[in-house]
């Protein structure tokens, strides 16, 4: 569990922190931030070591399902679990997450219980 | 004056045109009128008719062009008023229960935090009260033992509300983008406006409007139909879906969501509508009208070949949000179960 780095990526401030004090409650204490995909990629080609993923969906610049495309078109990320944490629901934005590359999603607003089966999901597979 | 001079002058110039030459043809007149020219030569009479005659074609030709211009501003002005009416019926409805959603999950969240800020006031009180008896009563090493053990009970409990406090904030994050979505409408009215004021400006040479609008909305910032409500439902379907990786999953709707509203516009992600009106929705308006009034609304739309051009620009986008107007893209919700079934 503690060797998990994580990356939060999401344009709200306020999700950033209530995602980040989530992990931390479920035991993750080496996490990053990012506030769109664009500063996420640079995170994660200037911090070494990140290998669990939380992204958000909505967000400018480079939006979340952008953000996955581009780690999943590229040979050194593109292996690394992602959890897409938003607020879409409509099947079909689901299917097309799901057919980008994302291992896993939450609806929010969340509970801890669900990231914490959502994350364990992704890692036991 | 041909029609585009018309067009490019506005039609105050028009009508001053037009008064000169009423006011030539009157001095004219006037000597003819006047019982001096009987002593004129027959040929001076018939060459100043001729020249008068010259002029009247003249003046024909342009309350002529003047009447094109008078049936263009009326068209506009039915246009603009159609415009109007959509902002008024369509946006601005739609910003309103937009702005309704954002005090409901206000209000929602408020007293979902205040639920639990009233369980941790009352059991603050109990946790002093087991203090006060912990310290007045000579307790038994074994009462102590059990007085600590609900002291610590309650601790945890009170971390809990915390922690639970925490996850009911997330209502910031989903107000935040109902905010954003109702900016996006108010901004998508402003463009109705400023078109009709762009309509509206061809006709007056001396018109001078800013063009300035407010900031551009980055639609994919945002979903605006993020709701507050409880997504267990819809988390247990999308866990489903992600498990099984089925796509053909029956996902279930949120039954509050998109519930209310003749005018539904889908402003999340991409595929919102980057302007609400087309010239093709103008056409359907008039389409009950006769054939040469839809003429006339080429002749608009020509006249406004920045604005068609911007159009004919935003048609994929026109295409989809017709599309789901007419109902032909319907988006269903999924729920939580349904995504993990999908996704294995």
């Amino acid at each position: 569990m503690s060797n998990l780095k994580f990356l939060i990526v999401d344009d709200s401030p306020t999700m950033r922190r209530i995602v980040n004090n989530t992990l931390k409650r479920l035991g993750y204490r080496d996490i990053e931030e990012a506030d769109n995909g664009s500063s996420g990629m640079d995170k994660l080609r200037s911090i070494p070591g990140i290998n669990f993923i939380v992204t958000d969906w909505n967000m400018p610049v480079m939006d979340g399902l952008q953000f996955v495309q581009t780690i999943r078109s590229s040979q050194e990320f593109a292996k690394l679990p992602i959890l897409m944490v938003t607020t879409r629901s409509v099947k079909d934005d689901i299917i097309e997450a799901m057919k980008a590359g994302v291992n896993n999603y939450i609806v929010k607003p969340f509970t801890p219980e669900t990231m914490k089966s959502k994350i364990d999901a992704i890692l036991n597979k | 004056m041909s029609n585009d001079d018309i067009r490019n002058t506005g039609i105050v110039p028009v009508i001053e045109n037009l008064t000169n030459m009423l006011r030539e043809l009157t001095a004219d007149l006037s000597p003819l009128l006047d019982c001096q020219a009987a002593n004129q030569p027959a040929e001076h009479i018939k060459e100043k008719m001729a020249s008068m005659d010259s002029k009247m074609q003249r003046l024909l030709h342009s309350i002529n062009h003047s009447y094109d211009l008078i049936q263009l501003v009326i068209k506009s002005i039915h246009t603009s008023r159609s415009e109007l009416k959509k902002s008024v019926d369509g946006l601005i409805k739609k910003t309103g229960m937009q702005l309704q959603k954002v005090t409901s999950t206000t209000e929602e969240a408020t007293n979902k935090i205040l639920d639990v800020a009233e369980k941790l006031d009352e059991d603050q009180m109990s946790i002093i009260e087991i203090l006060d008896s912990i310290q007045e009563d000579n307790c038994t090493a074994e009462k102590s033992a059990d007085l600590f053990d609900e002291l610590r009970q309650k601790i945890y409990q009170n971390q809990e509300s915390a922690f639970t406090i925490m996850d009911y904030l997330q209502f910031q994050d989903i107000t935040a983008q109902q905010i954003a979505g109702a900016y996006s409408l108010l901004s998508d009215t402003e463009k109705t406006l400023l078109y009709v004021s762009e309509m509206l400006k061809r006709f007056d040479a001396n018109f001078d409007m800013s063009e300035d609008m407010t900031e551009a909305v980055d639609k994919k910032a945002f979903n605006m139909d993020a709701t507050y409500k409880d997504k267990a439902t819809i988390q247990s379907a999308i866990d489903n879906l992600f498990e099984s990786r089925d796509e053909n999953i029956d996902i279930p709707e949120e039954a509050a969501q998109n519930a209310n509203g003749d005018v539904h516009y889908q402003a999340s992600g991409s595929e919102a509508p980057a302007d609400a009106f087309s010239s093709d929705d103008i056409d359907a308006l008039f389409g009950s009208q006769p054939a040469n009034d839809q003429s006339s609304q080429d002749d608009i739309d020509k006249l406004f070949s920045n604005t068609a051009d911007s159009d004919e620009e935003k048609k994929p986008e026109e295409n989809a949000n017709k599309k789901e107007k007419n109902g032909e893209e319907k988006r269903e919700e999924t729920s939580q179960e349904e995504i993990d079934k999908l996704f294995g």
